[in-house]
Formats: structure tokens, C-alpha cells, sequence
């Protein structure tokens, strides 16, 4: 009897395996209402104000459109679980990913083409054509640029304090060239004995981040010839000066942290607890030093990118929306209406701009950052004085430490056109070659790197 | 016909029978064969199907035939990758076989606190594997303040850039895997020893052999079979070696502990070139599979 009460105990379980397989869609159809799902929703617990902002925003929408029913979704873009939720189908209707990612994933079929709407709506013309080519392939669109920013440097207030790098004024001696950061660098580590600079080298983001260096230093990394092919062409001298600069840093000055195979949580750790005076930073990291160990956002000083033989150049950034393949037309006219409501949206509605400030509004009473975005998405002037209108009451930062990361010298510097993230990943392993191997030869280094990425992603 | 019939249902009351006969063990057994079905063979044969084709995402568009390998094999990256990971089990070998095989004959021998000895052997298999990779990062910090470094300055030695040093990375990676994973096949030796006929010792005291005779003539020939196998898992394992790498070094300094699931894991989660990525794991089955085969036959070969 036991026997038997057993089997069908474990009948019963794998029935229940088998049919908790089937799980429902969490669309029900039949319904005559709209359902759209919204990705990088903030999470009530650890984000609770903008959470109840967002929360705001649903109500708000109803008001535009009753007939959808929005669902938000915390999906965050992360190279580890993108490829598992979009091939389980598991992605929202609209998601975020970082400027670095849309080719891939427009490329492995996993965002809609939205260029009819994109058009009809007038995104098509008033956003930067330099961000609508990222989400463009074979000219079509496929997503929509919505949050830029710009990179520049940021210093730890305390060791330049305690370097006396401070002027009386209460503004800092920042520097202003790549020499000048070597020089900067020794007198914090002098000073203090602590690394007066610091940068990312474990994985691809160190490339990216190392760029801003090396288009000073005049690098071109690849040029299209006639035919639309690239030609990689950065192992030239100016790539070698760039990397001997950082090569300098660590062997000649000694003025970088020992560990160099620092990720970007790293490097802000050590930034956060005063343990790197300097680094390059993008204008989106300021609230993460502030939030994950309590520094004071008084002791974070921004400037704009130093310059290098050849100018000074400063990488852009950002997010886009992408629109998730399965997407219905009907969906889709309710996620730009979505984007108008919540001021992503080429307009600026009286609704919108009050969802623009509350977001703001909440931020700021988080004690988040607030500064006038240095760089927009949206090449409307007019547009881009409403939002800095908008930011400007809530702005909590001290102009004197925190200078603006843009001036009449920056230029803008959208990043490589082809095999961005593969090109990242030789520049890192570059920089990590340079870092570990003080007798390295860099010029034949630089050729064979050039050769084996024009062969693996070029070609 | 008639005979035809006959015979069908002939086998087929035999299946039904035998069915019947073992009815328990197959309803207990199904739950892992789904699971099993359902999480390894599927996506192992579907993988293996897929790297023929091109793909879009994880959907198949066109069959290229060997063109992914082609691909994969003439990568620049590629023979640095086949190289470090055949070095990455060759120092397995080195560190990682024998530990355990000590270690057990030790605690085997133990009279006092062996309960405790062999909490504390296993107790690092017990630890997330990338928690003892962070663990270890503490351990190999390359500032003067890293502990290792802060032991070797307190007996008057230089500081070492240890995981930054290109050619000892992979060896101080398999140190870390070493000691987070040599408690489970300790206990496994341990549990092996467990049936050697304690008179057979007695014999050699008798005949005035030490300890190391005892290990020589005893121990070791009884633990071989087990030795010889663990050899085999242990290559199968390291050559799958992934998380130490991606959470320590990312591969790096300069690709220098890059492996192959390392790559594999590039094409799909960076590059989104799911063909390329099954391609090189189904290259790196066949060499575990090429392996195993070549190994099979020399054990036989010895035997005989």
C-alpha cells in the first residue's frame, strides 16, 4: 500500500513539473484592452521615489489613454541576462540599453523596426542624427535615443584638499591637459599616499573609457573607404604616445592604484573612500559614489575632459528605448504615447514637463545629484532650454568643485562606428598588456592588434 | 500475417510487462529524466544542430554547414584560448590531483578531532565558487597592503603582482579552484580508503615496513582505480573552466586567462553570435571527448 501511495505521490509531482511548464502569457487575450509593458521601472524598495513618480505616470497616462493598461517591468539592460529573457521571449514591449548595445540586438532580431512611427511623430527630425544612427540599420530605425551624456573627469575632493590642490576660493586646481593629470596625480599621491588617479582596465569597459585619451592624442581608430569597408588604423604613433602616457603613469610615476585590472565598481569604490584622487567619469556615474557609501556629493568635483596634443574630446553616451520584436502596431502607438507623457517625446506637453519636474523634483529630496544635463539627445534648442529650466531650481551641486563637463573647448566624440564592443575589448587588452608588462614594445604590440581586428571583425 | 501479429503483440506484451515489472523505478526515475530531457540533452543536441547554422539571436536562419567553425578556428583569439585552457588542466594536474589524494590518506590516519578536519576540509566546497573568487582577489591584491603581499613584506621580500602577472595566472587561478573544490573529492577518497583491509597494514608491521611502504605497497595500488578516474572528471571539469576567470581576471591581463567558455561566452552574451558561441563549446566537447578516448585507450592498452 505504501509502495503504491508512493508512485502516485511521484505521478503527481512530475504531472505537476509537466504542467508548470505551460505557464500563462501574462497578456490575456480576448480583452479589448491595450497592455503594454514597461521596462527599467524603478524598484519600490531600494528607488521608492521615483517608484511613486512612476506610479504617478500611470495615473497620468490614463487620462491620455484609458484603453491600455500599462505593466511595469524592472528589466535593466546586463549583457549576462539579455539573451536569456529575449530568446524566452520574457522582454517588455519597450526596454532601456545603453548606447554601446543596439546594433547587436537589432542585429539578432530582438527590437521591432519603428521607423514609420518615428517619422509620423517627428523623432526622425529633431533628434541628433549622430545618436539615431546607433539605432539604425540598413536605414531603418529601430529604437529612440533618450538620455545622453557626456564624459569628463571627477576628483575626490578630500585628497585634493589634503594636497592642497584646493584654491582659496574653495575651487580646485584641476587639471586642464593629460600632462597636467601626471602632474596632479603625483602631488596627490605625494601628498597623501594615495593613487592620484585611477582608471578601469578588467573588461571592455576600459576601452570605452580610454578613448576620450586616445582622440586627444589624434588617434583615428578605423576609416571607411570607398567601397563602405572599415580599415582598422590606429597602430600609428599617436595610439603608442597614448599608451605610453598611461604606461608612464604606472611605471615612470607610479601614481596608479597596484591593482590595475580594476572593473568600473571598483574604480568607484576606491573613488567613493578616498582612495583614487582622479578619474575619467561619465555625468550619469555622480550618484553612485553618493548612494553605495555615503560620500558627500560636495566632495565630488567634476571638469571637463583634459586635453591632449590634438584637442580635447569627450565621449558621448547614453540609453535608448528599444521596442521589444514582438510588439503589436496598437502597442506601439500606446508606447509613444507613453513617451509623450512621461517627456521623452519630441514635444514638450504641459504634462509632460510636470512629470519632467517631479521626476527631478524626487530625485533631489533622494538626495540624488541634480545638474543641468551638459548634453542633450535632441538637437531642438528650444526643447532643451525647457528641460534646462526645468532642472535649474534643483540643481544641488556647488559650481565652484563641480564645473560643467562642457566648455567651448570639448568636442563631442560619438563612439566607433563598427565593432564597438570588439574594438573596446583589444583597447582593453591593450591597456592591460601596457599596465603589467613594463618592457613591453608597444609599437609591434599595436600592429599585431591592429591585424588580428581588422581580420576577426573587419574583413 | 497472422504470425506477424502474433509476435507484436508479443513485444509488446513483453514491454508492457517489463513496464509493469518496474513500474515504481520508472515513475521514480521520471521526474530526472524530464529535467534531464528538458535542461541538458535538448539544448545539447539542439546546440550542437545549431552551430551549423547562422543565426539571428537564438533563432536558427540558414544552414552554412562547417562556416562557424571555420570562423571560430581562424579567430586570432582562438589558439591563445585552446592553449590556455590546456594549461589550465595541465596545472589541475600539477595542484589540484594530488591534494585531495594527501589529504584524505591524512585524515584517514587521524585519531583526534577527525570529525572537525573533515568539517573543515569540506567546508570550502560549501562556499559560493564566486565567493572564493573575491576571497581570493583579497588575497592576490597586488598593493603593498594585499595580504600575501603585506606576509611577503614581513619576511623581507618584494611584493609580487601576482593575478597581474601574466605568467602565473593561470596557476593562481587553479589554486583558487584547487581549494575551493578538493573537499568533495577528498571525501570521496576518504570513503574509497574506507574498504582497504586493515590486516593487510598489519602484515607490513609485521614485516618491519614503515608508513611509506604501507603507502607504497597498500594505499596508493587500492586508491588507484579512483585516482585514475578523478584524473579523467578533473580534465572533463577544467576544461569547462569559466566563472574563476570571468569574476578574477576577466580573461585578461592581455587575454591571459582567457578559456574556452570564456570566448564561447563573448560570442553569445557580448557579441550575440549564438552559432559562433555553440561552435566553439562543441569544439570543446570534442576535444574532452578526443581526450577521454585517447585516454581510454592507453588505460586499456596498459591493462592488457
Amino acid at each position: 500500500m505504501k509502495k503504491k501511495l508512493f508512485a502516485v505521490m511521484c505521478m503527481a509531482l512530475s504531472l505537476s513539473m509537466l504542467t508548470g511548464c505551460g505557464g500563462g502569457t501574462n497578456q490575456e487575450m480576448g480583452d479589448e484592452k491595450i497592455e503594454i509593458s514597461v521596462g527599467y521601472w524603478p524598484n519600490p524598495e531600494t528607488d521608492a521615489e521615483r517608484y511613486a513618480i512612476y506610479e504617478g505616470y500611470i495615473e497620468t497616462f490614463k487620462q491620455k489613454r484609458p484603453d491600455v493598461t500599462v505593466i511595469p517591468d524592472e528589466m535593466n539592460h546586463s549583457n549576462d541576462t539579455f539573451m536569456a529573457l529575449a530568446a524566452a521571449g520574457q522582454l517588455p514591449n519597450i526596454y532601456r540599453v545603453p548606447f554601446t548595445e543596439p546594433k547587436n540586438i537589432i542585429n539578432a532580431g530582438y527590437a521591432r523596426d519603428i521607423t514609420d512611427i518615428m517619422k509620423k511623430r517627428g523623432y526622425d527630425k529633431k533628434l541628433n542624427s549622430d545618436l539615431l544612427d546607433i539605432v539604425t540599420v540598413d536605414g531603418r530605425y529601430y529604437g529612440i535615443p533618450y538620455n545622453g551624456y557626456m564624459m569628463g573627469m571627477w576628483y575626490n575632493v578630500n585628497l585634493f584638499e589634503q594636497a592642497g590642490l584646493v584654491n582659496e576660493d574653495g575651487s580646485l586646481k584641476y587639471p586642464k591637459t593629460w600632462e597636467e593629470v601626471a602632474e596632479t596625480a603625483k602631488i596627490i599621491t605625494e601628498k597623501t599616499g594615495q593613487p592620484g588617479f585611477g582608471f578601469q582596465c578588467k573588461d571592455a569597459e576600459a576601452g570605452w573609457n580610454f578613448m576620450n585619451i586616445a582622440w586627444s592624442y589624434g588617434v583615428k581608430f578605423m576609416e571607411m573607404g570607398e567601397d563602405g569597408k572599415y580599415t582598422a588604423t590606429f597602430a600609428t604613433k599617436e595610439m603608442a604616445d597614448a599608451l605610453q602616457f598611461i604606461s608612464d603613469l604606472k611605471w615612470k610615476y607610479n601614481v596608479i592604484p597596484a591593482n590595475v585590472l580594476l572593473s568600473r565598481g571598483d574604480l568607484v569604490k576606491l573613488f567613493a573612500t578616498d582612495q583614487v584622487g582622479m578619474s575619467i567619469c561619465a555625468e550619469d556615474w555622480l550618484d553612485s559614489p553618493v548612494k553605495n557609501y555615503n560620500m558627500p556629493k560636495e566632495k565630488i568635483g567634476t571638469s571637463p575632459m583634459p586635453s591632449g596634443p590634438a584637442g580635447t574630446y569627450a565621449e558621448t553616451g547614453g540609453d535608448a528605448w528599444l521596442i521589444s520584436a514582438e510588439t503589436t502596431d496598437e502597442q506601439l502607438e500606446a508606447l509613444f504615447d507613453w513617451l509623450d507623457v512621461v517627456g521623452n517625446g519630441p514635444e514638450l506637453s504641459d504634462l509632460a514637463k510636470t512629470n519632467i519636474e517631479n521626476n527631478v523634483k524626487a530625485r533631489a529630496s533622494d538626495g540624488k545629484v541634480i545638474t543641468v544635463p551638459a548634453f542633450s539627445v535632441w538637437q531642438d534648442e528650444e526643447r532643451n532650454k525647457q528641460i534646462e529650466e526645468i532642472y535649474t531650481p534643483y540643481v544641488n551641486t556647488d559650481p565652484k568643485v563641480q564645473v560643467s563637463m562642457m566648455n567651448d573647448k570639448v568636442m563631442l566624440h560619438a563612439e566607433e562606428p563598427m565593432a564597438t564592443q570588439e574594438l573596446y575589448r583589444v583597447v582593453s587588452s591593450l591597456m592591460q598588456e601596457v599596465l603589467t608588462n613594463e618592457n613591453v614594445d608597444i609599437m609591434p604590440l599595436l600592429e599585431e592588434k591592429q591585424a588580428n581586428f581588422q581580420r576577426d571583425f573587419l574583413d | 500475417m497472422r504470425a506477424e501479429n502474433k509476435r507484436k503483440r508479443t513485444i509488446g506484451q513483453a514491454v508492457m510487462y517489463w513496464l509493469r515489472r518496474d513500474a515504481i523505478g520508472w515513475v521514480l526515475l521520471l521526474p530526472s529524466l524530464f529535467c534531464f530531457t528538458i535542461f541538458m540533452w535538448q539544448p545539447l543536441i539542439s546546440g550542437i544542430g545549431m552551430s551549423f547554422f547562422d543565426t539571428k539571436g537564438f533563432e536558427t536562419t540558414e544552414f552554412i554547414g562547417l562556416e562557424n567553425y571555420v570562423k571560430i578556428i581562424s579567430d586570432s583569439g582562438f589558439v591563445n584560448a585552446v592553449q590556455n585552457t590546456v594549461e589550465y588542466a595541465l596545472w589541475s594536474i600539477v595542484i589540484g590531483l594530488f591534494v585531495p589524494v594527501i589529504v584524505a590518506i591524512m585524515l584517514n590516519e587521524m585519531i583526534h578531532a577527525k570529525g572537525f578536519f573533515r568539517f573543515a576540509v569540506y567546508f570550502p566546497c560549501m562556499v559560493p565558487s564566486i565567493v572564493t573568487s573575491v576571497m581570493w582577489l583579497i588575497i592576490f591584491d597586488p598593493s603593498a597592503g594585499g595580504l600575501l603581499n603585506h606576509i611577503l613584506s614581513l619576511i623581507g621580500l618584494e611584493p609580487s603582482q601576482w593575478l597581474q602577472n601574466s605568467s602565473i595566472t593561470i596557476p593562481l587561478i587553479v589554486l583558487t579552484m584547487t581549494w575551493g573544490g578538493f573537499g568533495s573529492t577528498t571525501i570521496l577518497y576518504l570513503a574509497d580508503l574506507q574498504g582497504v583491509n586493515t590486516e593487510l597494514y598489519e602484515a607490513i608491521e609485521i614485516d618491519g615496513g614503515g608508513i611509506f611502504k604501507k603507502l607504497k605497497y597498500i594505499t596508493l595500488p587500492y586508491m588507484s582505480g579512483m585516482i585514475k578516474m578523478m584524473f579523467i572528471m578533473q580534465i572533463i571539469g577544467v576544461f569547462q573552466v569559466f566563472q574563476q576567470p570571468l569574476a578574477m581576471t576577466g580573461g585578461g591581463p592581455n587575454n591571459a586567462s582567457i578559456s574556452l567558455a570564456l570566448v564561447a561566452y563573448n560570442y553569445a552574451f557580448s557579441s550575440m553570435e549564438v552559432g559562433k558561441s555553440v561552435a566553439t563549446s562543441v569544439v570543446t566537447g570534442l576535444m574532452i571527448f578526443a581526450f577521454t578516448i585517447v585516454y581510454m585507450r592507453l588505460k586499456k592498452s596498459n591493462e592488457d
